[in-house]
């Protein structure tokens, strides 16, 4: 592994980068120093954004020094993580892909040379990485999509994506939380909330867990948008065995 | 009916709830909010012995105007203005008093863009996620989700007080020769290089740090885009995005300087030659469009201690009006006397 670096972001928040690049062991040390250092419950710190290589931490100046503080970050880097096997969350989403809910999977299907149905199934096969949150609320970063599936964004972004929207562009696939302009191709649609302000936790991803696509048909996408918008629908969740 | 509230009459330019922001949750995406001048909340919350956290207006360019349900205290800071309560100037940087049904109306900034209302315990929105900072950007928390509008009762937290038990002295004068820092106006900012400064040729920072660069029209909560000399990579603007801060100086790959403001993106994927210090954002959310900004840099342990040192004025200005509350309350008096020419200030307690 690369050198760790500590770098300040002003005087309210260090970075400590793990690496340069995008891969999922990087993004494993960036998660695991970030546990370690939450579990410390430290006074001083205000916030940890995991992200893909590093992380940010947001501190408070008026309680603690910046020795202090550099000495427990780099004791916490240091520290072997925990030991024992892990067993990633993976969260199921399902979506309703094509027709009115996904305008651009017949482009997917015709610049990659495939069927929609192929399309779909390439789609729904792999788990995704959630590598980081950020773009917007429940916005995920998620690794894993096939390259078949690259596709160039829309030359004029729609003015709106709505929320739920799931898309692709480039190397990249997500889920629009709310809704908002957006260039990425919308393939389909998810009947669950991403970010639903009324709830208690109002996110249902967090950066670490899995996520994967099943696809449902239009009553099935009814049936769950219903019980979604009553805040009873329990999303699908399992673990499984650790990959890295 | 009286309640304890202020109505809307006419709304302002942009006028939102904010407090000291919605912290921890930027790891789900959700932008910090808040204030963007952080000092002049601060300070007229202290000023009515609130904390300084808590949630005030925070009007862009031009005021609203608010007509009082119930005598209230309140206080004005930040951007200059001419404020007229029924009609008469009042003060700014102290805490003054309206009766019910009076009408506070905030006139335009004349120096500096943002005016800051705050009230005796604060604005009484609801918190979501556990501030009342507003964050327009998804339209939640504050009043609403959304600027105020003509018409709205805004709640405020101090219990109905009939108006003769709202004794002048229940909210302290500032102490004698007492100022608020000399801020709006000013145009030079201070940063602490990085985290992506070696991005940057040494051309590029040296000119970053000499140069003056204009505050655009495109400038607004989630940030400020600047126009001056271009600032040149040395192996592309592009980097893994990563954590974007309040305060974040980013560079896309046009050169133009973007600072990151209070509702800005939690991640980005341009790299940050530097990043604003916390005690001179304030500076940079009283610029308007068309202001010059230059910029030099200071160590992160230099910036600590400038944040301690105002941090430490505004906690001082709060323990004297405490003190001085008490002191009233006891019965105690201070007297300013002059004895052979020479002023002194006496406190008188009862026995």
């Amino acid at each position: 592994m690369a050198a760790v670096t500590y770098l300040p972001a002003g005087d309210m928040a260090v970075v400590v980068q793990f690496g340069e690049t995008v891969d999922p062991v990087t993004n494993k040390s960036v998660r695991q120093f970030c546990s370690a250092l939450a579990a410390l419950k430290l006074g001083w710190i205000i916030e940890i954004i995991p992200t893909y290589r590093s992380a940010l931490i947001y501190y408070d100046c008026m309680k603690v020094q910046w020795p202090e503080m550099l000495k427990t970050l780099e004791g916490v880097v240091s520290s072997p993580p925990s030991t024992g096997p892990e067993r990633n969350k993976v969260l199921v989403i399902p979506v309703q892909y094509g027709d009115d809910k996904g305008p651009d999977l017949s482009f997917v299907a015709q610049h990659s040379g495939l069927t929609e149905a192929e399309v779909v199934k390439i789609h729904t096969a792999p788990r995704y990485l959630v590598y980081m949150m950020g773009f917007s609320p429940g916005y995920a970063y998620m690794g894993g999509l096939d390259p078949r599936l690259f596709v160039p964004r829309l030359g004029t972004p729609r003015l709106v994506t709505p929320g739920g929207a799931v898309v692709m562009g480039g190397t990249q696939t997500g889920i629009h939380p709310t809704e908002t302009p957006g260039g990425m191709r919308i393939v389909g649609r998810t009947p669950l909330r991403l970010f639903d302000p009324s709830k208690e936790q109002p996110f249902l991803v967090e950066a670490g867990i899995m996520v994967e696509f099943k696809p449902i048909d239009k009553d099935e996408f009814d049936r769950i948008d219903k019980a979604a918008a009553e805040g009873t629908f329990e999303p699908e969740v399992y673990y499984e065995p650790e990959r890295v | 009916m009286s309640q304890n509230a202020f109505e809307v009459l006419e709304s302002g330019f942009l006028t939102t709830v904010q407090d000291s922001g919605r912290t921890g949750y930027r790891r789900f995406g959700m932008p910090l909010s808040g204030a963007m001048d952080q000092y002049a909340l601060a300070v007229g919350n202290t000023l009515l012995g609130n904390q300084p956290g808590d949630a005030g207006l925070e009007c862009t360019v031009m005021g609203p105007a608010l007509r009082f349900l119930q005598p209230t205290w309140f206080c004005i800071t930040g951007a200059e203005c001419l404020a007229l309560l029924d009609g008469d100037p009042v003060p700014t940087w102290r805490a003054c008093l309206a009766q019910e049904g009076a009408t506070l109306a905030l006139g335009a900034a004349t120096q500096g863009t943002r005016i800051y209302l705050t009230v005796k315990d604060g604005i009484d929105v609801p918190p979501f996620m556990g501030s009342r900072s507003t964050c327009t950007i998804v339209s939640v928390g504050g009043f609403k989700g959304r600027p105020l509008q003509p018409g709205d009762i805004v709640p405020v937290g101090s219990p109905a007080l009939p108006p003769s038990a709202l004794p002048e002295d229940t909210v302290a004068p500032v102490p004698e020769g007492w100022q608020p820092r000399q801020y709006t106006g000013r145009t030079h900012v201070r940063v602490v290089m990085g985290p992506q400064d070696y991005f940057f040729t040494e051309e590029a920072k040296a000119t970053f740090l000499s140069s003056a660069y204009t505050v655009t029209t495109g400038s607004n909560r989630m940030g400020y885009r600047l126009d001056g000399p271009p600032l040149r990579h040395t192996k592309g603007a592009d980097i893994v995005s990563d954590g974007t801060p309040f305060g974040g100086i980013q560079v896309p790959g046009h050169g133009q300087p973007i600072v990151l403001m209070a509702d800005c993106q939690t991640t980005g994927g341009y790299s940050k030659i530097a990043c604003v210090i916390s005690t001179d954002l304030p500076l940079l959310a009283q610029a308007k469009p068309g202001d010059r900004i230059t910029f030099s840099a200071m160590p992160a342990t230099q910036a600590h201690e400038e944040r301690r040192g105002v941090m430490g004025e505004i906690t001082g200005l709060g323990q004297a009006l405490a003190a001085y509350g008490r002191s009233r309350a006891s019965g105690a008096r201070r007297l300013d006397v002059r004895i052979q020419g020479q002023q002194y200030r006496v406190l008188i307690e009862p026995l």
